[in-house]
């Protein structure tokens, strides 16, 4: 194994992983590997179907890494994006994901605390950035994005877990996500 | 079909993937021949993605990285390089250039421009391991070069999520201070900030300006330039 994996830029590793270099997709899948079946166990809470999907984001991004563009997105969303299509897909084919209230509570109690340590630095801000918006939200708004985006959840199983109309569901998911673009719009703004 | 614009509620189902076919592929043909409710969706779509970073990490059992692997045909001593079926190229070869010298783990300092001072890896050198063309360099770091000629660390331009920053990585600095300055094509320089560089090394990102080129300065406290690198 050559040494400098380890420090390689995540940018780097997708060019190894394109040009099908296997120490770079060694050190691709592992520095990955938990954040896609984080998002795919969120999705699924199935963690059979989780790992046949995190397997399947790993494959989806291996044939699209050379058509990567870092100006679009860093690669930890691009591969978080991928990785939550795939999972969707899954469990809109089965269609029998129960919205199981217990696992749903937990992921948005994990997804507004601060980010694991342990993470690479520049993940670590990504989360950081994230969960700090989501912090900004009013308390309902951040519970129906979370359950909406990290959760997978139609609208119609979010009025279901929160016991609240259809259409304020909607309401809060699609308030919820535009306060988050302006909050965006504002960090690009201060930087 | 298509002169009908979506509603907010079914670009937002579509979003949450809960567009059931044939209306998902009317919705997508849709997007793709209207700007304006393509803008409208793009604004969503990037909200949630730009989400998904808060989601928790959780590791998935033992010899996963293995198994994907070998799922990629990659697992196998005889097949150390294998590029995707449909992989369409990409990626920079260049010639074996200088590995930055860097002895042990790279350290975040603290302060900076926006609060942006990380450690991170700024450069990978791909040794190739097929038998025949000799190790490439993939290349993601201009070497930072002193007068002598000694290479002392990286510079790259890189994107953290939107923005465009340039990763300065330097190696061996012995605990001296150097202010980091960005000159652009025009002449005009601006500083960056200003660091102790510990004999471990370390690295900054930092904002950076959009301009076709840049030549990175790391000056020291005399006011000598100690190493470029050119963006
Ligand atoms: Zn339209």
């Amino acid at each position: 194994m050559f040494p400098h994996t380890e420090r390689a830029s995540d940018t780097a590793l997708v060019e190894g992983l394109a040009l099908g270099d296997q120490p770079a997709a060694l050190a691709f899948v592992r520095r990955f590997q938990g954040a896609v079946f984080g998002i795919a166990l969120s999705v699924t809470r199935d963690r059979g179907l989780a790992e046949d999907v995190s397997q399947e984001v790993f494959l989806r991004a291996w044939r699209a890494a050379g058509t990567y563009d870092p100006r679009r997105a860093s690669v930890l969303t691009w591969l978080l994006t991928i990785a939550r299509n795939a999972a969707i897909d899954a469990v809109r084919v089965r269609r029998n994901t129960p919205a199981e209230s217990e696992a749903l509570e937990r992921l948005i109690h994990d997804s507004i605390r601060d980010p694991d340590p342990t993470e690479p630095v520049l993940h670590r801000i990504e989360a950081e950035r994230a969960v700090r918006r989501l912090r900004a939200l009013a308390p309902e708004q951040a519970r129906a994005v979370v359950l909406a985006t990290m959760g997978g959840c139609t609208a119609a199983q979010v009025s279901q877990l929160e016991q609240i109309p259809l259409g304020t569901a909607k309401t809060r998911i699609r308030t919820g996500l535009r306060r988050l673009r302006d909050l965006i719009d504002e960090e690009e703004h201060h930087e | 079909m298509s002169e009908r614009h979506p509603t907010e509620d079914a670009l937002l189902d579509l979003a949450l993937g809960d567009v059931p076919e044939p209306g998902n592929q009317l919705l997508t043909q849709h997007l793709s021949t209207c700007p304006a409710c393509r803008k409208r969706y793009d604004a969503i779509n990037d909200s949630i993605e730009l989400t998904l970073p808060a989601a928790p990490r959780v590791q998935p059992a033992p010899g996963f990285d293995q198994a994907v692997l070998e799922a990629m045909g990659m697992s196998g001593p005889t097949a150390r390089r294998r590029v995707a079926p449909q992989a369409a190229g990409g990626g920079t070869v260049a010639e074996p250039g200088r590995a930055p010298r860097r002895r042990s783990a790279l350290v975040a300092l603290a302060a900076g421009v926006a609060g942006v001072v990380i450690g991170v890896g700024g450069s990978m050198v791909a040794g190739s391991l097929d038998d025949g063309p000799p190790a490439a360099t993939v290349d993601v770091g201009t070497p930072l070069v002193t007068d002598e000629g000694e290479a002392v660390g990286t510079a790259t331009l890189s994107y953290l999520g939107d923005q465009r920053v340039v990763v300065v990585a330097a190696a061996n600095g012995d605990g001296r201070t150097y202010e980091c300055r960005l000159r652009l094509p025009d002449g005009q320089t601006s500083v960056l900030g200003e660091w102790t560089v510990p004999d471990t090394g370390s690295t900054w990102v930092m904002p950076a300006p959009y301009a076709d080129s840049m030549t990175v300065e790391l000056v020291d406290d005399s006011g000598a330039v100690w190493s470029t690198a050119r963006l």
